[in-house]
């Protein structure tokens, strides 16, 4: 998958995105508060693992470009929002569809098992 | 290290929310499924949108037939137009009328990269509307009118992208 400047949705950007630690921190901190700035979001990691500004700054753009976060100019500050949309697509895609079966699989089972009684 | 494994609590709804999302449709034909109601019983929770895209026009949101059939009266969200760009900028208050809150404001972004990949930025500010922030915010469960703008806007991404309705929206 090639990118040029314009972040497209995208599951394997998403998936890759979620699948760091860190990243995870990040958007669990942007899930309690939305809209922090970079060194604030720095302190969160720093609470867990050391990690320089520019680290922390590296697995924002990550995020970005999978559509997780979303950065917003506020006065002189650049804000970090948590954008909810690439996840409800990838639970609607993937995650779903088969608890979905599985949910219903119980259910007939229930039903199956309270006729019988 | 660990990592937080369970849910993290959310302090508060924030006050000022934003949503992104790509669509592979032109921005006129986005325009149209967010500020008219050509196609705005196709997506989220359906409905009618009626509004008078000028500065100080009226912005409605009438009820579907399922919504009058919850009880909820013929027009289920007001507001004004504050500014009107057409089709890349549309900034008006949106205000249900299930929540007793403050008034609340969308800005609606569209631009239209080179490859014809539409990115539709949503921002909902939502200061001291607490029940209304929660409720966008998404999460629940989109039947019982939990999906928020997150559904809203997938769905609006489905409709615009092949024509069908994603299952559970529109009306």
């Amino acid at each position: 998958m090639v990118t040029y400047g314009h972040p497209v949705h995208d599951d394997d950007l998403v998936f890759k995105a979620l699948a760091d630690p860190i990243r995870r921190i990040l958007l669990d901190a942007l899930y309690e508060r939305s809209g922090r700035t970079l060194g604030d979001l720095e302190n969160v990691v720093n609470l867990v693992t050391e990690m320089t500004r520019f680290g922390v700054a590296k697995h924002l753009r990550l995020l970005e470009a999978a559509n997780l976060v979303i950065t917003k100019k506020s006065g002189r500050e650049k804000l970090h929002y948590l954008n909810p949309v690439p996840i409800q697509q990838l639970h609607r895609r993937w995650i779903g569809k088969y608890t979905e079966q599985h949910a219903s699989a119980l259910l007939d089972l229930q039903t199956e098992l309270e006729n019988e009684s | 290290m660990t990592t937080v494994a369970t849910t993290t609590p959310r302090v508060e709804p924030a006050n000022i929310q934003v949503f992104r999302v790509y669509i592979n449709a032109p921005a006129e034909r986005i325009w149209q499924a967010i500020s008219s109601g050509e196609l705005s019983g196709k997506y989220g929770y359906g409905g009618t949108i009626e509004a008078d895209l000028q500065a100080g026009g009226d912005y409605r949101h009438k009820a579907s037939a399922q919504m009058l059939q919850m009880g909820l009266p013929a027009v289920v969200v007001t507001g004004q137009v504050i500014e009107s760009d057409p089709p890349h900028r549309l900034v008006h208050m949106w205000n249900p009328i299930w929540n007793d809150d403050p008034d609340t404001r969308l800005t609606w972004e569209i631009t239209t990269g080179s490859n014809g990949l539409s990115c539709v930025t949503l921002t909902h500010e939502l200061l001291g509307a607490v029940a209304t922030a929660a409720e966008v915010a998404g999460g629940g469960d989109p039947e019982n009118g939990g999906g928020g703008w997150p559904w809203v806007l997938s769905s609006l991404k489905t409709y615009l992208e092949t024509g069908d309705v994603m299952p559970g929206s529109g009306g």
